[in-house]
């Protein structure tokens, strides 16, 4: 989405850049030595060329580099414009007129091909023939876990290019555990220091699976620079007797030469006091090599503590299979008991029984594999809270609960962008200022609460927070000036509320940048409905307010009710589904337009699946009625017929299908049909 | 934003406060007001309070000036209201308890008098 | 509060996906077409980084971090350009000149978001 509205703008920039580049080749036409008109003309075939690969116009990229060039040379005094390269240049700015329309236009070929030929006859061999777009960079492949000694020596100029070279030490930090030592010899004496210049160097002891070219990369700016050496001090599997002698390192590091070590070796004293005593170290290198030695010792320890438990890492993607592979497992199981079932064969359906007993044990300790603790995400946003608090000048603790609540590792994963949100809207509009609180007899020191638990098959996330609560009145007005609703609608508070959830609706009075970053609540909640989950919001004026998030337990696998409309099978989650009923047409009545059905006392408004779907066949004389529970909404959909629970491995449709609306995903079915999995929130959104 | 205060106390000791971004773009300050009192007949106490950001300028002169101090047989000491702040700022690699590499054999400006 | 960085660029849509990129991000961000558009901005605000492209019409971007540099506000303040493959020569000038780093178009905005992170934090 965001790329069109880029590409579009790169468009319309092209055209105007077009319209100047003409302007100027015709001026050029009659003033061929005006150096003002060729930087003009460079500068345009430049931006094209450079913009154009960026918003993913690689043929029109590719096509200039060549006249970019060309108009380089002509800038540098190299070349000459002559009258071919005029016309040249016209016919490009029709090619790249077209290349703008027709993304297929290719670059290499008819008269894009012969302009280009024509360009790059016009340099000498400079070498650097085509490539105009480097190819993106694999992802870095990720290493045995290594331990490396990085001795950082920065430039004492360092500050002036705007660099903090803490920045750089922080970047390692982050890649593993690491000890950093800081040397302050070169500290020199107070009348000579430049208080801007940087005299402390580092060495720090990183532990990373990342490979050495990582951390190159983090100093990449500063290389050219500074002292950088990296040294591979230790790694798993290479097994060594024992950490090292401190001479060793020092000898190692070039702190000192082997024979004064051996030297000094021979008066059996402490090493390190004995060659600093003698001038032949700094202190610095010595405590340096201590900690490194120190360092090792740790890591030793602690992999050795590591071997002894019975944990075990395996990456995800090997998780991922074997949760496709119960799958398959599942669908095959259910075609065995159909086939057992069929053949009436005694010894055979025990057979099938055992294995469907086998295959759910199996089924749900994949399942638990794959759970994950919650809590491991909620730490990053106690930081993000006391940042955001800090911005704001308010003061904000945030308290979490149930951090052991496990969840599948997808869901997890898909909830980290959605909680953000709603944690940074408690923090922006939830919380008042200090003042503000004390002034409405409140704690200056606002509280949000971060809290999970498991509720039946489903997990309840809540974000609490004792701000100042959702304004019914404030929220109507607002939802009435931006024309969501009507000027006299009359909400209930908890339909006032959900108002904030309509896409285009910010309470804020000002865009902040904090929560007013472009992404709304719709969005957010629509996150959560991918997920296949709901979100609830309560509020009271002045009390705080408190959003519930309603997350099924794993998104692999659903319990779902099979049912039937013509010859498509169709399955609706169990968990939504409150009764089924026999439907017969002459019982309904309609109520101004909408179908209604009186079951019991109670009204529920119903929808028949074959129309949405286009179903063409007959309807049935006796219909089934499914009833569903929606956000305590009751609604009704008719199928044909229903046929029963159904364990369903959902799988995705794939690409070609991602537009496809109110379906979530497909099943197979024992018999080795396709079952579609009805997406209920988005039927029921759409019609309200 | 620095903020700089200093107070004279009834014992003759100078408290320099410092509070704020401890970063480059303030060290020069610091160091004149360090340079300053280095030639008058003052024993100095720095106390580092609120600090948002630091970086190794301040820690360099801070450094520096605990040398230079020392040697003249003046007072010089540091007194931090959030240890964490340096400690945070890891790659500092002087924390207080842990000192700088210096701080292990010698003297180091984190190491109060007494302890 | 949030960070400010300038974006110095003569191509609008580059400017726009800057711009999108980094609000994104939670930064404020404001816009200059050339170097002498970015002098005048940073006249009437702070920021706290610039990023900022080479080839500009009225004042390019090497001289505008010259310009920076002299200055004792932006004396120690990031400063990022963005070069061309074909421009191995004028990294090393703009580095000269006082440049923290660069970005080499075509980028992606995660390239964008990464070097900012690494030089503003």
């Amino acid at each position: 989405m965001s790329a069109d509205i880029h590409s579009e703008a790169f468009i319309q920039e092209a055209q105007e850049l077009l319209q100047e580049l003409e302007a100027s080749l015709l001026e050029l036409e009659d003033d061929s030595e005006n150096t003002e008109l060729i930087a003009r003309i460079f500068r345009a075939m430049h931006t094209i060329k450079g913009s154009g690969a960026m918003f993913g116009f690689e043929n029109i990229a590719h096509f200039v580099h060549d006249i970019e060039t060309a108009y380089d040379m002509v800038r540098n005094g190299e070349l000459r414009v002559s009258k071919p390269m005029l016309d040249y240049s016209f016919k490009s700015c029709d090619v790249i007129k077209q290349m703008l329309d027709d993304s297929s236009v290719r670059a290499e070929s008819g008269e894009a091909l012969e302009i280009i030929t024509f360009f790059r006859g016009c340099r000498k061999d400079t070498g650097d023939a085509q490539n105009t777009v480097p190819e993106h960079q694999d992802e870095p492949e990720q290493g045995p876990e290594r331990t490396y000694r990085i001795r950082f020596e920065p430039s004492e100029n360092i500050f002036l290019t705007g660099t903090n070279p803490a920045m750089l030490l922080e970047e390692l930090q982050a890649m593993g555990e690491s000890e950093i030592i800081t040397h302050i010899t070169r500290i020199p004496e107070i009348e000579e220091l430049d208080p801007e210049c940087c005299y402390t160097f580092w060495d720090v002891i990183l532990t990373t699976s990342k490979t050495e070219n990582d951390i190159r990369d983090v100093f990449m700016f500063v290389e050219d620079e500074s002292v950088l050496k990296i040294d591979v001090i230790y790694e798993s599997g290479l097994d060594e007797e024992n950490y090292r002698k401190l001479g060793e390192i020092l000898v190692e590091k070039g702190e000192v030469s082997a024979e004064d070590l051996a030297a000094i070796i021979k008066e059996k004293k402490m090493i390190g006091e004995m060659l600093i005593e003698k001038g032949l170290v700094e202190q610095d290198a010595v405590v340096s090599a201590l900690e490194e030695q120190k360092y090792i010792k740790n890591l030793k320890a602690k992999k050795a503590a590591a071997e002894n438990n019975t944990s075990l890492r395996v990456p995800s993607e090997k998780l991922d299979s074997l949760v496709d592979l119960v799958g398959e497992l599942v669908t095959v199981q259910a075609r065995l008991n159909q086939t057992a079932a069929s053949m009436g064969d005694s010894g055979l359906s025990k057979i099938a029984e055992d294995v469907e007993r086998l295959v759910w044990e199996l089924r749900d300790n994949t399942m638990s594999i794959r759970m994950l603790q919650i809590g491991t995400t909620f730490s990053k946003y106690k930081r993000l809270v006391r940042d955001l608090a800090k911005d704001l000048g308010k003061d904000i603790e945030l308290v979490t609960k149930g951090e052991e609540t496990e969840l599948d590792k997808t869901v997890i994963e898909k909830l980290g962008d959605p909680l953000v949100h709603l944690v940074r809207n408690s923090v922006d509009h939830g919380i008042e200022l200090p003042a503000d609180r004390i002034a409405a007899g409140k704690s200056p020191r606002g509280k949000i609460t971060l809290s999970a638990e498991h509720s039946g098959d489903s997990v309840l996330i809540r974000i609490t927070d004792d701000g100042k609560g959702l304004d019914k009145k404030v929220l109507m007005k607002k939802a009435a000036e931006k024309g969501l609703i009507s000027e006299n609608a009359e909400l209930s508070s908890k339909e006032a509320f959900e108002l904030i959830f309509l896409p285009g609706f910010s309470t804020a009075a000002a865009v902040s940048n904090i929560s007013g970053r472009g992404v709304g609540m719709d969005v957010v909640k629509r996150n959560i409905e991918a997920l296949r989950g709901t979100i609830e919001i309560d509020s009271s004026i002045g009390k705080g307010t408190e959003i519930t998030l309603k997350l099924p337990l794993t998104l692999a696998i659903i319990d779902g009710l099979l049912v039937r409309i013509g010859e498509q099978f169709f399955i609706i989650p169990l968990s939504m589904v409150n009764e089924c009923i026999e439907f017969k047409e002459s019982l309904h009545r309609t109520e101004s337009g909408r179908c209604i059905l009186k079951v019991r006392d109670d009204l529920i408004p119903y929808l028949k699946l074959r129309s949405i779907f286009f179903i063409p066949e007959e309807e049935p004389e006796i219909q089934q009625i499914v009833i569903l529970d929606i956000e305590n909404n009751r609604i009704g959909f008719v199928v044909d017929s229903v046929i029963g629970d159904h364990q369903t491995v959902i799988k995705s449709l794939g690409k070609s299908f991602k537009k496809v609306e109110c379906i979530s995903g497909a099943s197979v079915l024992g018999d080795g049909s396709i079952a579609l999995i009805i997406d209920v929130m988005k039927i029921y959104n759409s019609v309200g | 934003m620095i903020e700089m205060r200093m107070e004279k106390q009834a014992d003759g000791k100078t408290i320099l406060h410092l509070s704020g971004e401890l970063t480059i773009s303030n060290v020069r300050p610091l160091y004149e007001r360090v340079c300053e009192g280095l030639k008058a007949p003052e024993e100095l106490t720095v106390h580092i309070g609120n600090v948002d950001a630091i970086d190794c300028t301040f820690l360099q002169v801070l450094c520096t000036a605990h040398r230079a101090y020392t040697a003249k047989g003046k007072s010089f000491c540091v007194k931090l209201d959030d240890c964490g702040i340096i400690g945070k700022a890891g790659w500092s690699g002087i924390a207080p308890g842990k000192k700088c590499a210096k701080g292990l054999f010698g003297t180091c400006f984190l190491i109060q008098e007494g302890e | 509060m949030a960070k400010t960085i300038l974006t110095v660029d003569d191509s609008a849509s580059i400017r726009q996906m800057v711009r999108f990129t980094l609000v994104k991000e939670g930064y404020e961000v404001i816009e200059a077409c050339d170097g002498k558009d970015a002098l005048s901005k940073l006249q009437s605000g702070a920021a706290n980084m610039v990023v900022t492209d080479l080839n500009m019409p009225n004042m390019d971007g090497i001289t505008l971090i010259k310009e920076l540099r002299a200055k004792p506000q932006y004396k120690f303040v990031p400063i990022i350009m963005l070069t061309t493959e074909s421009q191995d020569s004028k990294k090393a000038e703009g580095k000269a000149a006082g440049a923290t780093g660069w970005i080499v178009k075509p980028f992606k905005p995660e390239q964008l978001v990464t070097v900012v992170k690494k030089v503003l934090g």
